[in-house]
């Protein structure tokens, strides 16, 4: 497959993302994400993480326009990651989210290995993690992401060249013991700017409350910046 | 102390840079078969193939190279040539039990002595020399005397605290040539 039909194979995936939201109640805006990684030695690495998230468009509430700008909150974390085989590693850290009116804090634990098939790459991530703030009960989530990496140009992706990448992900979740799953769908493409930096352009589905059949979608445009 | 800490810091910078700058730079690109030399196709067509031939340039900090992806007696083959067409040498991917025992057993010990736990990932055969001579070597599924035979094995290292992969070449009688630490593509955004 030439990069035309595969760029093109992309944009149909993206459309069709589109119109799956434009049946349901949906929210959406932009989530900027600046993502810095930090290998400490052959063992250990650091990532800190930066997102915010921005509405621009609500049609949960009755409003008399649906399009209208509203901050609503911002991550920080501070993941440290430990090697534990070849391709595989486990993550332990810790988010703070800071909302306008509101402090909430994230304990998380992951496990992620990489697989390759043929010339793209797949990480598999599992989950955990435990939200406390003061105004709500603690929240527990167990999570699965698969995400998988083709090069949209040779074997693999190098300096210069884009790549189309797709993150899927459900997640469990119970407070207040009430279980709840949610399901993302992530179609990204991405240019590997020089061997630090790369900058991914996607559209983030996150299909919520998935089994009280009052299923909600937002759609967030992201911006990953990973340094 | 504080002091410390920066020349520290600035080491861990430094080091990372270092580590950074001794990766292999290796670009590769899908090319049509119109713009590779004519003898490179011709010494391709002498091989039969099984499967449909791909072509490449790799670009790495010394060297282009023109690289022809292919199946042959259903194994997976590479061949590499000078932009000029002019063959470099053939590799292909074989079982452990294709390679001699008593080659294999020189190996063998060879890596118990380097690793704490060892396990092959891809073993390649190569062969270069005259393209008469190859091509020979390739159709009659044994090396000819005139052409140099070496192994290029991809496997994965156990050292004291870390696995890492490794790239090692051993020549025909199993005796290492050269061994290097495959540095692994970096994948924070797919995994955070």
């Amino acid at each position: 497959m030439n990069i035309r039909n595969k760029l093109l194979l992309v944009f149909i995936i993206l459309i069709s993302s589109q119109n799956i939201c434009a049946q349901t109640q949906t929210r959406a805006g932009f989530l900027p994400t600046v993502n810095y990684n930090h290998e400490l030695n052959k063992l250990y690495e650091v990532n800190l993480r930066l997102e915010s998230r921005h509405f621009i468009f609500n049609d949960y509430a009755s409003q008399s326009s649906n399009f209208q700008y509203d901050y609503s909150l911002s991550d920080i974390s501070a993941l440290v990651g430990r090697k534990v085989g070849l391709n595989s590693k486990v993550v332990l850290g810790f988010l703070t989210r800071i909302e306008p009116d509101a402090v909430s804090f994230r304990t998380i634990q992951q496990f992620i290995f990489q697989t390759k098939i043929d010339n793209f790459r797949v990480a598999h991530r599992i989950a955990t993690d435990q939200t406390f703030s003061s105004s709500e009960s603690t929240e527990y989530r167990l999570r699965y992401r698969l995400s998988a990496e083709i090069p949209l140009s040779g074997l693999k992706v190098d300096v210069k060249e884009f790549y189309f990448k797709f993150n899927t992900e459900a997640l469990n979740s119970i407070q207040d013991n009430e279980y709840d799953l949610e399901f993302r769908a992530v179609p990204n493409i991405g240019y590997v700017i020089n061997e630090r930096h790369k900058i991914e352009l996607g559209l983030d589905n996150r299909f919520v409350s998935f089994i009280d059949n009052q299923t909600r979608i937002t759609s967030w445009i992201t911006i990953n910046w990973f340094l | 102390m504080n002091t410390a800490r920066i020349i520290i810091a600035i080491g861990f910078m430094f080091f990372s840079f270092v580590a950074e700058a001794q990766q292999k730079y290796e670009r590769e690109y899908r090319i049509k078969s119109e713009i590779v030399p004519q003898s490179a196709k011709e010494f391709i067509d002498s091989i039969s193939s099984d499967s449909k031939i791909k072509w490449y340039k790799e670009i790495s900090l010394n060297d282009i190279t023109i690289e022809a992806k292919f199946k042959h007696d259903k194994k997976k083959f590479s061949v590499e040539f000078d932009t000029l067409g002019k063959l470099q040498d053939v590799e292909f991917v074989i079982k452990k039990r294709e390679i001699i025992p008593e080659v294999y057993n020189q190996m063998e010990r060879k890596l118990d002595s380097l690793f704490h736990k060892w396990k092959f990932r891809k073993i390649q055969k190569h062969y270069s020399g005259k393209s008469i001579d190859v091509v020979t070597s390739i159709r009659e599924n044994e090396p000819s005397d005139s052409i140099k035979v070496s192994y290029e094995i991809v496997l994965k290292g156990k050292k004291i605290q870390y696995t890492q992969l490794y790239e090692i070449t051993f020549n025909e009688q199993g005796e290492m040539e050269n061994i290097l630490e495959i540095i692994q593509d970096k994948a924070d955004h797919l995994e955070y």
